[in-house]
């Protein structure tokens, strides 16, 4: 209940992305956060998967909402055609998250649900339509509703692209959802994406 | 209207996508509504486009919080009464309502997600009627009309377009110029959004001034809209299932004129809407009652599919009013305003009957991927 209480407090606005107010790229994403690196799953270059039960048992163990991974890739670290997962999930019983690149050229998210077409089991793909680049420093936001992907810009800003699913997983504790967001750049588009403080692992 | 039509293969998807806006949410491609977004459904092989029409130059007194009439000069395919979201406008007083169409044809647009100005301009509706027909395409339009920003005392714009009465009276006028200024072998190609019951589009728009000519009248496709409302609505706040009935059992009789029945339901657990997911819609044959959700009510009632628009995000930031204004939906079962659903694909799936609806959609990409 303690947990609830702090959840419930907690709201922290984690993103202001415009040219006026500019916020330093990988690194601020996990102070606006609140969380350190030992919160976090942080990995080497190159692509990587997670084993689905260690993902499901420390979300458990934490009841925590989401959770942030690092990375830093260069293009080269994915096949130059094709689909190439980079991370895959399973959050919990019915829904498997994966998160790749495509043709070396933009990111997509790969959604599993236990709903079934006939005899197959659903698969959706989301392309991510914003142009974040392949290459960088890298913060991916897992949840059971959604998956961000911010990337450093260079210099003290950084790009986001959270995809929403509206999962009902029972955990998730976003209070937006769409099917997804993108990163427009239009300097009046401030945009805030609310996570709770305690949603970490 | 008892007869109950046989039903489709329930294992298989088969839904069928409408193109919202065209294809345009992609990065540096088209604009919402040109004809670039357009030829991109339609390479596609999407037969639906969907766009949204907006009155131009309205007659009045210049001020458009005292107007006479309402009537539009020109109809562009414009989502905003504002131009600054994604035009190379500055001035926020410039709206479409007081911009003729050259001033309009004068502005370019930004490119999807960029600051980029892109070639294309702002589409007249004369030359989305001329592609659809050149293209063999059906054009859903969803007919804006003037409403007020705002109501009573918080009112900021178009004050005098707050009530029902005048809002429809600008949608009339909208919808006679858009049927009049069509020619009749091209009205084939065109179907248009409406809450209203058959017969009271007929009168009003079949009525001075500006009438539809009955010919021109009969010649018109439909999509019937359901949505959460007060209009639907008992006494006690309870959702009327009978009322339902009736408006589209009112249909139900020109079905000819249908091209399929939108729905709008936020999610499975809204008080507001979830009627519309229940096995509430009976039907009495013989000594016998059988009663199905409103998909699968409106499918054998009619032969027709019913359709939803699963509200995907416009931008960044959600979803945008007419005003420019953004707004952030929430997620079902966590209180607050919102609580809505739609944007999620594999649910909507999930819900009865839903592989066979009318996807209006801007992810077609998505849902090709889900269909059979």
């Amino acid at each position: 209940m303690k947990k609830q209480n702090n959840i419930l407090i907690s709201f922290l606005c984690i993103l202001l992305i415009s040219f006026t107010f500019r916020v330093s790229a990988q690194s601020n994403v996990t102070t606006a956060l609140g969380m350190t690196t030992t919160d976090n799953l942080t990995t080497n270059s190159g692509p990587k998967s997670y084993g689905f039960g260690s993902v499901r048992n420390k979300l458990n163990t934490a009841n925590a909402d989401c959770f942030l991974i690092t990375a830093s890739y260069t293009a080269s670290d994915f096949a130059a055609s094709g689909k190439q997962k980079a991370y895959r999930f399973k959050l919990n019983n019915n829904t498997i998250l994966e998160i790749g690149v495509e043709d070396r050229d933009h990111w997509y998210i790969r959604r599993k649900a236990s709903l079934s077409n006939g005899s197959n089991k659903l698969w959706l793909d989301y392309e991510i339509y914003d142009d974040l680049g392949v290459s960088g420093n890298f913060t991916f936001i897992i949840g059971h509703y959604f998956i961000a992907i911010a990337v450093d810009d260079g210099s003290s800003n950084y790009k986001l692209a959270p995809v929403f699913f509206g999962m009902d997983s029972n955990l998730g504790t976003l209070i937006s959802h769409m099917g997804e967001f993108t990163g427009e750049t239009y300097n009046y588009d401030l945009r805030d994406v609310y996570i709770h403080r305690d949603s970490k692992i | 209207m008892n007869t109950v039509r046989s039903i489709p293969d329930l294992s298989a998807t088969d839904v069928i996508i409408q193109a919202h806006r065209g294809i345009w949410g992609k990065r540096n491609t088209n604009q919402e509504n040109t004809i670039g977004a357009m030829q991109a459904a339609v390479s596609k092989g999407y037969y639906l486009l969907e766009s949204d029409i907006m009155p131009m130059k309205v007659q009045d007194d210049g001020t458009y919080s005292n107007s006479s009439s309402g009537k539009p000069t020109d109809l562009a395919c414009f989502h905003d009464f504002v131009l600054t979201r994604y035009t190379s406008e500055t001035n926020d007083n410039h709206r479409i309502y007081n911009r003729t169409k050259s001033q309009l044809k004068y502005l370019s647009l930004y490119k999807p997600r960029t600051e980029e100005v892109g070639t294309e301009k702002i589409m007249m509706f004369d030359e989305l009627v001329n592609y659809a027909v050149n293209n063999n395409r059906i054009i859903c339009v969803d007919m804006k009309n003037l409403e007020s920003k705002g109501a009573g005392s918080s009112c900021s714009q178009l004050c005098d377009w707050e009530t029902q009465s005048r809002k429809n009276e600008s949608l009339y006028h909208n919808l006679k110029f858009a049927i009049n200024n069509t020619a009749e072998s091209d009205l084939k190609n065109l179907a248009f959004k409406t809450y209203a019951e058959y017969e009271d589009l007929k009168n009003e728009l079949t009525s001075s001034p500006d009438a539809v000519s009955l010919s021109k009248f009969n010649k018109v496709l439909w999509a019937p809209l359901l949505a959460p409302a007060d209009k639907w609505k008992k006494t006690n706040g309870d959702y009327d299932v009978q009322l339902i009935q009736k408006y589209l059992d009112g249909w139900f009789l020109h079905n000819e004129s249908v091209l399929y029945y939108e729905t709008n339901f936020f999610n499975a657990y809204d008080q507001e809407s979830s009627i519309m997911l229940k096995n509430d819609f009976c039907v009495i044959s013989g000594s016998s009652t059988a009663c199905y959700n409103i998909m699968e009510y409106i499918y054998r009632m009619s032969g027709r599919r019913a359709g939803i628009f699963s509200e995907e995000p416009v931008g960044g930031k959600g979803t945008v009013s007419r005003w420019g204004d953004w707004n952030i939906k929430g997620l079902q079962n966590k209180g607050g305003s919102g609580k809505d659903r739609r944007g999620d694909h594999l649910w909507l799936l999930s819900q009865p009957f839903f592989k066979h609806a009318v996807i209006t959609t801007d992810r077609p990409d998505l849902w090709d991927q889900l269909n059979d």
